[in-house]
C-alpha cells in the first residue's frame, strides 16, 4: 500500500507542536515549584528558634518574653542583637514600665550627687 | 547562678561604701549574708576598673593618659572603648546638649580635681565653647582615638552610669538574685524584684534623704537624677555647679534645680537628666518626645512632671 508523504508530514507537525507545548508546561510547573520552595524556606526561616522576625525582635524587651510569647528569665532573654543594638543606637530607650507612687519608706536614695 | 528561693520575698540585704568620689550602694534580694557580700565584692572590682580607666583625676588612670595625648591617634582599652562609645552616642541623642569634650571647660570653673579637693579661681574666666563632640574621631573597631589638640575628655556623668549598668548586671548574673546598685543616685536594677517593687525616694541631694522628697516603686530599669544643689561651689562672687552647657562653656542658666528620669538603662536615665538641665525650659518637650517618665523640680520648688510620672504621694522620710 502506497502511502502519501503529506499526510507524514501533518503528524510530525503535529508531533513537534505537541511536544512544544509539553516543554512550555514542564517550564512553568519548575518555576512554580521553585517559587513555592523559595516561599515555604522563608516561612520556615522566620518561624524556627533563634531566627525570630523583625517584628518579634522590635517587641522583645528585658520583661522577658521570647519570640514565642514565653517567659524567660531577664538574664537570659534572647536578645536579636544587631536591630535590638541598631535601635539602643538611635534613641533614648524608656522603661519597660513607668514609676509608681509608694508610701513606705525607701530602700535608696536618688539625688543629685 | 542557681540559687534557693527566697523566703522573704520582701527582704533586702544592703551595703554602702565610698567610691568613684561618691556614695556606692547596693541591695541584693533576700536575707543571705553570702550573696550579699559576693555581690559587694564583684561591685568593688567593677568600679575599681571602671574608675581605673575613666577617671579624670587620678594621674594614673587611662583617661589621663588619652587627654594628654590629644592630637595624636591613639588605642585604647575594650573598658574605656565602651565609654567612650557611650559618651559619643550620649552627645549625638541630646544633639550636644551632653558632650565629653567639656573637660577643659570644667577644668575652666576649677573643677580640675576631685570635689573634696576643689580649688576654684578667686575669678571667673570668660567662658570658652567645649570643642565639642564631633571633633572626637573614634573606631569602635580597632578602638583608636583622635582628638583635636587641647581637647579634653570628661566621662564623668556617663561612665558613672555605664558603671551601674554593667555592675548591675554581672552582680545578678553572680548571685542569682534581684539587684540595685545605686551610684551616687544613679540607679540601675536588675533581675527578679523584690515583693512590690524596689522602692526608691527622690531628693535633690542624695546624701540627705530627709530632704523634700517622694518615693516611687519601679520593677527594673533605671534611674538617674541630676542637679545643680550638689558639686556647687563658689568662684569670688559667682555660685557655679558641675554640669556645663557645651555650647557655651559656661552654667547653663538657671531653671531645673533637680530633674530625675526613669529609662531602661542608667546611661540613657543619665544623659537624659544632664540634657534636661541643660536644654532648660524646652527639657519637659523633649522628655515627652523621647517618652522617659520624669520630675523636674524648677529652682523656685515648682515640680513638673512628664511621660507618665506619676503625682508625689507623702512618704516617711529616710531610707531604710
Amino acid at each position: 500500500v502506497s502511502r502519501s508523504p503529506v499526510p507524514l508530514m501533518v503528524k510530525a507537525s503535529s508531533r513537534d507542536h505537541g511536544l512544544r507545548r509539553v516543554r512550555g508546561a514542564t517550564g512553568w510547573i519548575a518555576a512554580l515549584a521553585a517559587l513555592g520552595g523559595l516561599t515555604l524556606a522563608g516561612g520556615y526561616a522566620v518561624a524556627l528558634p533563634g531566627k525570630p522576625s523583625s517584628r518579634a525582635a522590635s517587641t522583645t524587651t528585658g520583661s522577658g518574653q521570647s519570640a514565642f510569647g514565653q517567659p524567660v528569665p531577664p538574664s537570659t532573654t534572647p536578645r536579636h542583637a544587631t536591630s535590638s543594638h541598631k535601635h539602643r543606637a538611635h534613641a533614648l530607650q524608656p522603661p519597660a514600665q513607668a514609676p509608681a507612687p509608694a508610701q513606705a519608706p525607701p530602700a535608696t536614695v536618688s539625688g543629685a550627687s | 547562678m542557681t540559687t534557693a528561693p527566697l523566703r522573704d520575698p520582701s527582704a533586702l540585704g544592703v551595703t554602702s561604701f565610698p567610691a568613684l568620689g561618691t556614695t556606692a550602694t547596693l541591695l541584693v534580694t533576700g536575707d543571705d549574708p553570702a550573696l550579699l557580700a559576693l555581690a559587694r565584692l564583684v561591685l568593688e572590682d567593677e568600679l575599681a576598673v571602671v574608675d581605673a580607666a575613666c577617671s579624670r583625676f587620678r594621674p594614673d588612670s587611662e583617661l589621663v593618659a588619652v587627654n594628654r595625648a590629644a592630637g595624636r591617634p591613639v588605642q585604647v582599652s575594650e573598658l574605656l572603648a565602651e565609654a567612650i562609645t557611650t559618651a559619643l552616642r550620649a552627645a549625638r541623642l541630646t544633639d550636644g546638649a551632653v558632650d565629653p569634650t567639656v573637660g577643659g571647660q570644667l577644668c575652666a570653673l576649677g573643677y580640675d580635681r576631685t570635689f573634696t579637693e576643689l580649688a576654684p579661681p578667686a575669678q571667673l574666666p570668660a567662658p570658652v565653647p567645649a570643642p565639642g563632640w564631633r571633633d572626637v574621631t573614634f573606631d569602635p573597631g580597632t578602638r583608636v582615638l583622635c582628638t583635636s589638640a587641647g581637647t579634653s575628655l570628661d566621662l564623668g556623668a556617663s561612665a558613672k552610669a555605664l558603671a551601674a549598668d554593667r555592675a548591675a548586671a554581672r552582680c545578678s548574673r553572680a548571685t542569682g538574685r534581684g539587684v540595685l546598685v545605686n551610684l551616687g543616685g544613679d540607679i540601675r536594677m536588675t533581675g527578679p524584684p523584690p515583693a512590690g517593687g524596689w522602692r526608691v525616694g527622690i531628693s535633690d541631694d542624695h546624701r540627705r534623704p530627709g530632704t523634700p522628697q517622694v518615693t516611687i516603686t519601679l520593677a527594673d530599669g533605671a534611674l538617674a537624677t541630676s542637679g545643680t544643689a550638689v558639686r556647687a561651689w563658689r568662684c569670688g562672687a559667682d555660685a557655679v555647679h558641675h554640669i556645663v552647657d557645651p555650647r557655651t562653656g559656661d552654667n547653663p542658666p538657671p531653671g531645673w534645680r533637680t530633674v530625675s528620669v526613669t529609662a531602661a538603662t542608667c546611661v540613657d536615665a543619665n544623659t537624659a537628666a544632664t540634657a534636661a538641665i541643660v536644654l532648660g525650659a524646652a527639657a519637659p518637650q523633649w522628655l515627652q518626645a523621647h517618652g522617659l517618665p520624669t520630675r523636674l523640680v524648677a529652682v523656685d520648688g515648682t515640680v513638673s512632671r512628664v511621660a507618665g510620672w506619676p503625682a508625689d504621694a507623702p512618704s516617711a522620710e529616710g531610707a531604710a
